[in-house]
This record gives structure tokens, sequence and C-alpha cells, in this order.
């Protein structure tokens, strides 16, 4: 191992109590208020196994994990002048999730997302016209 | 590139010498193995999963947890084969519990702006702009602030991932393509402006422009004629959504196109009335024939069927048509709801009509047009083209009928870049703000690793013929660097650099620090070039001793040094 590699390895231990666990996206306030609900058949129920809608605890939780993890907000990034150049630490943030739709023939569609709008329009994940 | 002992040669060297000769060590040029993946996880979970399994697909680790890590390596190394940086890219990545719909998420962890390169590292190429970090550390040939990791990713371990790394993947899903996926957006695949807000990253209080990045830089939009870098933060949020004219313009990617992507796209065209002609946005169906087999230019005729048990309004397609005289030979225009997309034209297609339009339904009002999944029953026995659009685009047809329109292929274009060739990117017209620009339109044909779907018919491939991301990379600043030496191969006067630690010709080692020169040669890739150039043995001491004379004018090597040189020129054969 190089001196480099062994440095960089080092670094990165450092590195990984505030990155690795638990998850920072989870800790991170939720910053979406409106209540959505389910419109597809999204869920592999554990006890049948069958496709089912989400429960409104599940569809929420997903709403949560959702919106943390397509966080694109800039606000309270700080950089960071270095010897050379300038840094910013995204804590989390810009991070492109990968979403997966399962079918009912068992196979399971996967899509790219970067922001919420796209997730939620992947996974039939709409507004409850109802919450106001 | 070789050269011959020539006065060219000479002046070229003497010019090189002038402008200032960087007296550097000769680094290590290992050529594979630079991304490392550190794995996060505790004992006894994700990478260190103990469950026995059996070797898969080339894969011949023999606990879950090990053959996850040896597929994520395998990844990491296809991309680390492809990608010369000097800089170690480290990668911290876990398998844990995401949830049933969350297969994992990837990014860089930090982003960079005016650095400089070290040695012969080009640095920034532009003032005030972002890059992700494993970008910035290849470009300024350190590790930046000894900041590290470079890229976190997480995946899930609730997934039935294939984990063999044959990409013989079946029905399940590749890991190895989703972790090249992923791998791909913190490789600096991926803007970093808030498609939301258009905001620039950076944005704060004391800089309410912030700064751009080097994949905005790229994004150029058709519609408005701008760049993302020269846009107001408006515009930029406006661009995100303007499908079809939001592209790519690097040089890279746009030679490489013809070599990738197939001529001919489909495209959706109403014709009349004139108020709201255009192209639309549309979605494609997994059942029937595609778009285009065969062309459809007809008028659109809404269906209609009745309000029973199969769907509640009259509109839904969900039962046979009641009017399939007026439908038949038309497009049918059908609402989305209560039945599936393959239900509906299935209906379509049993009351003759051409082809199907599929609008969303209020309950779908936000969403853009929707990929069509097959029920596993219906499709089989659709036999025209169906399409889907967004609920405005379908209100706006039924507010202006009669209307026309033409499903077909445009055999003029490649499917996935517009008419000067310029790759597409994914800015889907969803009515709500947010959407992604970081991915190649899903229009494009081949499929493409960093589309939005990830699409099984892909390959390990991520370059032309087969792909277009390496040379997104190349555009961003990924230049190709076989020695490491911080000279682009197109323009380093060596590209795999003789890196002795000394001059050695011929067997004899001179002792002088075989130094790299500001050209991206080092001192024996010059005598090589001589040599290489030279008509007899005559010429090439002749050479040397040129050589030799100009690195003693620009101070690189000392007289003795000199003479070691020449001296082990003129004994070589």
């Amino acid at each position: 191992m190089t001196s480099a590699r062994f440095a960089s390895i080092a670094a990165c231990a450092i590195a990984i109590a505030a990155l690795a666990s638990p998850p920072a996206f989870a800790q991170q306030r939720q910053g979406n208020n409106k209540k959505y609900i389910a419109t597809r058949d999204i869920t592999i129920d554990k006890q049948t196994g069958q496709l089912r809608r989400p429960t409104a605890e599940e569809t929420e939780a997903l709403v949560g994990q959702l919106t943390a993890m397509t966080n694109q907000s800039t606000e309270g990034l700080q950089e960071t002048s270095l010897t050379n150049g300038v840094r910013l630490d995204l804590q989390d943030r810009f991070q492109s999730i990968i979403l997966a739709r399962p079918n009912a023939d068992g196979t399971s569609e996967l899509r790219c997302v970067t922001t919420f709008e796209e997730a939620a329009e992947f996974l039939g994940l709409v507004e409850d016209p109802g919450q106001r | 590139m070789r050269t011959s002992l020539s006065r060219s040669f000479t002046l070229a060297l003497s010019a090189v010498l002038t402008i200032g000769v960087l007296l550097l060590g000769v680094g290590p040029a290992a050529a594979s193995g630079k991304i490392t993946i550190v794995n996060g996880n505790d004992p006894g979970v994700g990478f260190n999963d103990p469950t026995p399994v059996a070797p898969v697909g080339g894969n011949p680790m023999t606990t879950r947890g090990a053959q996850r890590l040896y597929a994520f390596q395998f990844a990491a190394d296809l991309w680390g084969q492809t990608l010369d940086s000097p800089v170690e890219i480290v990668v911290l990545a876990t398998f844990e519990p995401l949830g049933a719909n969350v297969l994992g998420s990837a990014g860089a962890t930090g982003a960079f702006r005016d650095f400089s390169g070290v040695g012969l590292a080009p640095g920034a190429e532009f003032t005030g702009t972002f890059y992700g970090a494993a970008l910035a550390d290849k470009r300024a040939g350190e590790n930046l602030g000894d900041f590290s990791p470079d890229i976190r990713a997480r995946f899930s371990s609730d997934f039935n991932f294939y984990l063999g790394v044959d990409n013989n993947h079946g029905a399940l899903n590749d890991l190895v393509t989703v972790v090249l996926h992923e791998l791909g957006h913190g490789l600096n695949f991926q803007s970093f402006v808030n498609t939301s807000t258009g905001a620039n990253l950076g944005t704060d209080a004391t800089n309410p422009l912030g700064f751009t990045d080097i994949y905005s830089r790229h994004l150029f939009d058709a519609k408005i004629g701008l760049h993302w870098n020269d846009m107001t933060a408006d515009q930029r949020k406006s661009s995100a959504l303007h499908f079809g004219d939001l592209v790519w313009d690097g040089a890279t990617v746009t030679r490489d196109i013809p070599d990738v992507l197939t001529i001919g796209s489909p495209e959706v065209r109403v014709t009349a009335p004139a108020s709201i002609a255009g192209l639309y946005q549309f979605g494609t169906a997994a059942f029937g024939p595609r778009v285009g087999s065969p062309s459809v230019s007809s008028t659109i005729v809404p269906a209609v069927d009745p309000a029973d048990a199969a769907g509640p309004s009259t509109t839904d397609g969900c039962s046979p048509f009641s009017n399939a005289g007026a439908v038949a030979g038309k497009i049918a225009l059908v609402e989305r709801g209560t039945c599936g997309f393959a239900v509906k034209a299935r209906n379509a297609t049993n009351a003759g009509a051409a082809a199907v339009i599929i609008y969303n339904n209020a309950a779908n009002a936000t969403a853009a047009a929707p990929g069509m999944a097959d029920d596993g029953v219906n499709g089989a026995f659709v036999t025209i083209p169906t399409v889907s659009l967004s609920r405005p685009d379908g209100l706006l047809v039924i507010g202006a009928l009669p209307a026309s329109a033409d499903l077909r292929v445009d055999n003029t274009i490649r499917a996935g870049a517009d008419a000067l060739n310029r790759a597409r990117l994914y800015a889907p017209t969803l009515l709500v703000t947010g959407s992604s620009v970081s991915h190649f339109d899903s229009i494009a044909f081949r499929n493409l690793l960093m589309e939005p779907a990830i699409n099984p018919d892909l390959t390990h491939n991520v370059s032309a013929p087969f792909d277009l991301t390496l040379e997104l990379f190349r555009d961003v600043g990924w230049f190709a660097d076989a020695d490491l030496d911080g000279v682009p191969d197109a323009s380093d006067c060596e590209s795999h650099s003789n890196q002795s630690k000394t001059v050695v010709i011929d067997g004899e080692d001179t002792g002088v620090p075989n130094t790299l020169l500001a050209n991206g040669c080092t001192i024996s890739d010059q005598v090589s070039h001589i040599e290489a150039g030279a008509r007899n043995h005559g010429a090439f001491v002749s050479g040397v001793a040129h050589m030799t004379n100009d690195l003693v004018g620009a101070g690189v090597i000392s007289g003795k040094q000199k003479g070691a040189i020449q001296s082990a020129a003129a004994h070589s054969n």
C-alpha cells in the first residue's frame, strides 16, 4: 500500500464517523410538509408476497425519506478556503437516488432521480387533495 | 507523439525550456486500481453480511457481503481503468436498509473551485466554477485539502440485486450497472444547481449569484440560447423543464454521437389546429409496436366507452368503445385511470384505431407523460402504437378539437440528439418544479448508462460505440492522461513516458535524474525520440548532444550530468 493510499484511507476512516452511520439524510429536517397519498401498488406485502398500495404510514415515511435524500438546498453549506482553492462540503446533498418500482411479474423498473418531484411521479405519490 | 531529430524538434524543445522547465520528480504511474472502495459497514451487515451464497456470474465470493463488495469494486475498476487520475479516488460505501423502494444513492461529498494544478496538472479550467471532489483532485494533481472520501454511496441491503459481474442478470437488476451509473454521478455527471429554484451552488446572503459548476457550463438551452452559467436563476429553473431544447454541447459527446445513437427520433407532433401545433413530450409503452411502426398521420378522436364497473367514466377507455366507428382508422384519445394502460390500448386496437394517445387523469395532473408498463395479459393484443401525454397537453388537445397529429419517426435526427447532433438531456415538462438535468434524455437509443431509467439492455461499456458517458467526462475535464503526468495525452510530448528514476541509455545508467519536462516528456523520452529519428549512430549522438546542451542552458542538468548522458549515448549501440 502506498503512503498516499494509506493516508487517504486513514482520512476516510475519520470521515466514516461523520458519514457512515446512521445515514446522514435520516437526521435532516424533513422540509416537505405536504401530505401525499399513494396511487400505485409499489409495496410488496411481507405476509402475502403480493403487490399492494403502501399504507398511509408507509407513504409518509417514504415521502420523508425521499424529501431528505433529494435535498438540493445550499442553505447552511459553508465554504472553506484551502491553501489551494475553496471547498464546499455538500453534507449529503445533491445526491442521485435509485428507485425501484416493482411490477406484478416480479421484476422491477429502476429510475434514478435527483428531485422529490421526479421520485413522486415515478412512485405514484400525489398530493392528498383532502389535506386542505 | 514521436518526434524526429530535426531543427523543428530543437526549436520546440528550446521553447519548452524557455517557457519554463518543471523540475519534477517522476511520479508513480499505476494505471489501474485507482478507485478504492472503503467498506463503511459494521461487522455482520452490508458488505460484511456472512450469509453463505454460491459464486455467481464470475463473482467467486461465497458470502453475500463479499459478493456485494466484489461486484462494487468490479464496477469501480471499470471506471478506474478509463479515468486517468494521479490521485486515488475514494468511495465510502455501505449497504444498509433503505426501505422498500429506495435502492441507493450516491454523489460527490464535496465541491471545489478556484484551485491550481500541482506540477504539470492543469488545475481548474475556469475560475469561479465548482468541480466535484474526484475531478477536482485529478485536475489539481493532489488530494485537495486532504478531503476524503470523494464519493458517498449507499445501497439497499433489502433489494435482491444480481451480484454476478458478467451482466447475465436475467430478470434481476444488475448491481454492477447500477453502481456504474451511481458512481458516474459522483464522478461529475452532475449539476450542482438546485433545479427547483435555479440557484447555483454557494448561493447565500453574501453571494446571491453563487458559483456555476463545470457540468452546468455545458448545459445549453436552445430555446433560450444560453448556457446555464450565463442564465439567471429563474432562467435555469425554467430551462430544467425545456423538453427537447436542453442539450449538452460538449465537443467530445457531439463528436461521438453518430457512433452511438441511431438515426430516427420518434416524435408526437400535433399538426392542427395551428394554435396548438408542435412537438409534444410523450411517454412510450412497453407493449405494442414502437412509434413509427408504422407512422400514423390522422385526426384525433376522443374515445367514448360506457361508465360501468370496468371504469366509472366515459373517457377512461376501460370498456369496449361505443364510438368505434368514429375511432376506426383515427388516433384514439383516452384518459388514464382505473384500468391499466394495456387494457385501454387493447380496446383501441379492437375499435380499429390506428394509434392511441393516453393522457394523464386528474390524479396525475402534475405528472409527466408516463412510461406505460404491460400487465402481462393485454399487451400482447395491442397492434397499434401507444403513447402517453401529460394531463395539460391532453386537455390542450381536447380544448382545440378537431385536431390532427403525426406519430412518426424523424429520420433526419438521431434518437436522443437534436438537429445539430447535440445530446438531449432529461428535462421533462412537469408542471411542478424540479427535474433532473443530470441525465441523458430517456428518448436516447441505443440506451445509455446515464439515462434516468436503468435499462436491462445496458452493457458494462461506458464509451463509444456503446455509450457516451466517458465522452461527457472528457468534456467536463477528465482528460486522458495515460502516464498520469498531468499533461493531456492529446498534447503530451509522450503519452506513455519512460518514468525510470534515472536516465538509462542502452543499459548504461547515467545516474542523472530522469526529469519530467514541461512538455510532458522525460529526458529519457527525449533520448528515445532522438534515437527513433536518427539515421545512424552519429546522428543519435549529435542529437543527444544538442538536447543536453539545451538542458544545461535551461538549468535542468549540470555540465557533469550532460557529460554522463553524452558519454552513455556515445557508448550505445
